[in-house]
């Protein structure tokens, strides 16, 4: 008879990229309850977010994360650009789409890296990371910008895409596929891969739709919520998509799932960067000003559908509500986890994927007092002491 | 406490996407938005007046457990019967 005890891994740990605390409670080593403990990263982006003019917060709110930059940019001006009636041409919906996919590229691939670093195979790891890198390189030479890629502004983008950005873009993800092709197979029959995704993990149908996990969490369950197929926007109006789905539930699903979608974005960045209107330009100036209203939104980031909700009056921001696809998938970690051996516990949580600095991005008053950000230390990011 | 069940009980087939706590001049609002098979969210505007509970609704959508805590720790508004009202969740301990 074991003894219930209480396994604690992070806040800081070497399997963990962000700060998480898990505690785990185990029997011998299998996982009886789980407990997630937040608040490490947590840095109070929706109230910097308020009272601010509409221009100023879109700068604020593609930092919210550096992964998936871009899907919160798009989410953002989605939803303002819908309630003040902005029409945006055909070439800022794709150059916004191309950035977009890219990120999810991006993201899938160094999540690949990372899970396969889990798994012990750092040959992998280090296989993924050399092809991510080709598409920071492609965000710098678009954007200028590896990370934080600020391309976008109200009703238009910062610069338009030569010719020769659009071919370096296609060049790029032709060498990343011929690679990653292999690498896929590799996932696909590797014997360690095999044996500690397949069938770890579980989340079924019912659970999925259930706890409206999102993503390709709830897309490995066989639910289709892929915001970019359920209702297109921007330039996925323009372009041919197909949900990529699979049925198991596991965490070798969940590879899988992703491995795919990036094979999924760059037949659609082909797709964009053919149908891009070659003689237009992108509108020289953006919308500055926008009185009052409020609506929801969302966009398809490489976690899931990510939700904005604005209200703005007289101008500013009153409210800025952001509901990050790991937030949404968060409830159901604990169940995830329970009943598995405490060794997979680490292949089980990175197969969610959890971006925590999305997630932590809630309105934080320390005593009481609440800090004044000035526009030019929100800009540079710090505060002067 | 504000009763608001009833008024949800037509949302099962749907997906609770978000609770937003939102402060206007007219009073103080709760927003519930789900997704349907519309492009559209669809929303639920619940004013609380100067109500410290709520009802929570995770009998009808379980993953309202975290979004109704997430309220609780940021604006104090209680959703009895709500396993995360009352724990922490970002924030440190006081």
């Amino acid at each position: 008879m074991h003894k219930t005890c209480l396994f604690p891994i992070g806040p800081q740990h070497p399997s963990l990229k962000e700060p998480l605390f898990l505690k785990l409670y185990v029997e011998g080593t299998t996982v009886k309850d789980a407990v997630f403990d937040l608040g490490y990263a947590h840095r109070g982006v929706e109230e910097k977010l308020e009272g601010k003019q509409v221009d100023t917060a879109l700068h604020a709110v593609q930092r919210t994360c550096g992964i998936c930059s871009q899907c919160h940019t798009m989410a953002f001006l989605r939803t303002v650009e819908g309630f003040a009636g902005v029409e945006i041409p055909d070439r800022v919906a794709l150059q916004r789409v191309i950035v977009a996919e890219l990120e999810r590229i991006h993201s899938h691939m160094l999540w690949a890296g990372v899970m396969m670093h889990e798994l012990g195979l750092d040959t992998l790891f280090m296989y993924f990371m050399r092809e991510r890198e080709k598409v920071l390189d492609v965000f710098d030479e678009l954007t200028g910008n590896r990370v934080h890629h600020s391309s976008d502004l109200i009703g238009t983008s910062k610069r338009t895409f030569s010719e020769e950005n659009l071919e370096f873009v296609l060049t790029t993800i032709d060498s990343i596929k011929e690679n990653l092709v292999r690498y896929r197979k590799t996932v696909n029959s590797h014997d360690v891969i095999r044996d500690r995704c397949i069938g770890k993990g579980v989340i079924t149908k019912k659970d999925a739709q259930t706890f409206g996990l999102v993503g390709p969490v709830a897309r490995a369950c066989n639910i289709n919520n892929d915001v970019r197929v359920t209702s297109p926007y921007m330039g996925y109006k323009m372009l041919k998509l197909k949900s990529i789905m699979r049925k198991e539930g596991d965490a070798q699903a969940r590879t899988l799932v992703r491995l795919d979608e990036v094979f999924a974005s760059m037949d659609l960045l082909r797709q964009a960067c053919n149908q891009i209107p070659r003689k237009s330009k992108v509108p020289k100036y953006p919308v500055k000003r926008i009185a009052q209203g409020y609506g929801a939104g969302a966009s398809e980031a490489p976690r899931g559908e990510n939700f904005h909700f604005i209200k703005v009056v007289n101008g500013k921001t009153a409210r800025v509500k952001l509901r990050t696809p790991t937030l949404a998938n968060l409830v159901m970690f604990p169940e995830a986890v329970k009943g598995a051996d405490i060794t997979d516990v680490p292949v089980i949580v990175m197969s969610l994927d959890p971006c925590i600095s999305c997630m932590e991005r809630v309105a934080v008053v320390k005593d009481g007092k609440t800090e004044i950000w000035t526009s030019h230390e929100l800009f540079r990011g710090e505060k002067k002491c | 406490m504000k009763k608001i069940i009833p008024q949800f009980k037509k949302t099962k087939s749907e997906r609770l996407v978000s609770i937003s706590y939102l402060k206007e001049e007219e009073g103080v609002f709760i927003y519930y938005h789900f997704a349907n098979k519309t492009p559209k969210f669809r929303e639920i505007k619940i004013e609380i007046g100067n109500e410290k509970e709520v009802e929570s609704i995770i009998s009808i959508h379980p993953n309202a457990a975290i979004l109704e805590g997430e309220v609780t720790e940021m604006y104090g508004i209680k959703f009895p019967g709500n396993p995360y009202s009352g724990k922490r969740i970002f924030l440190e301990e006081k």
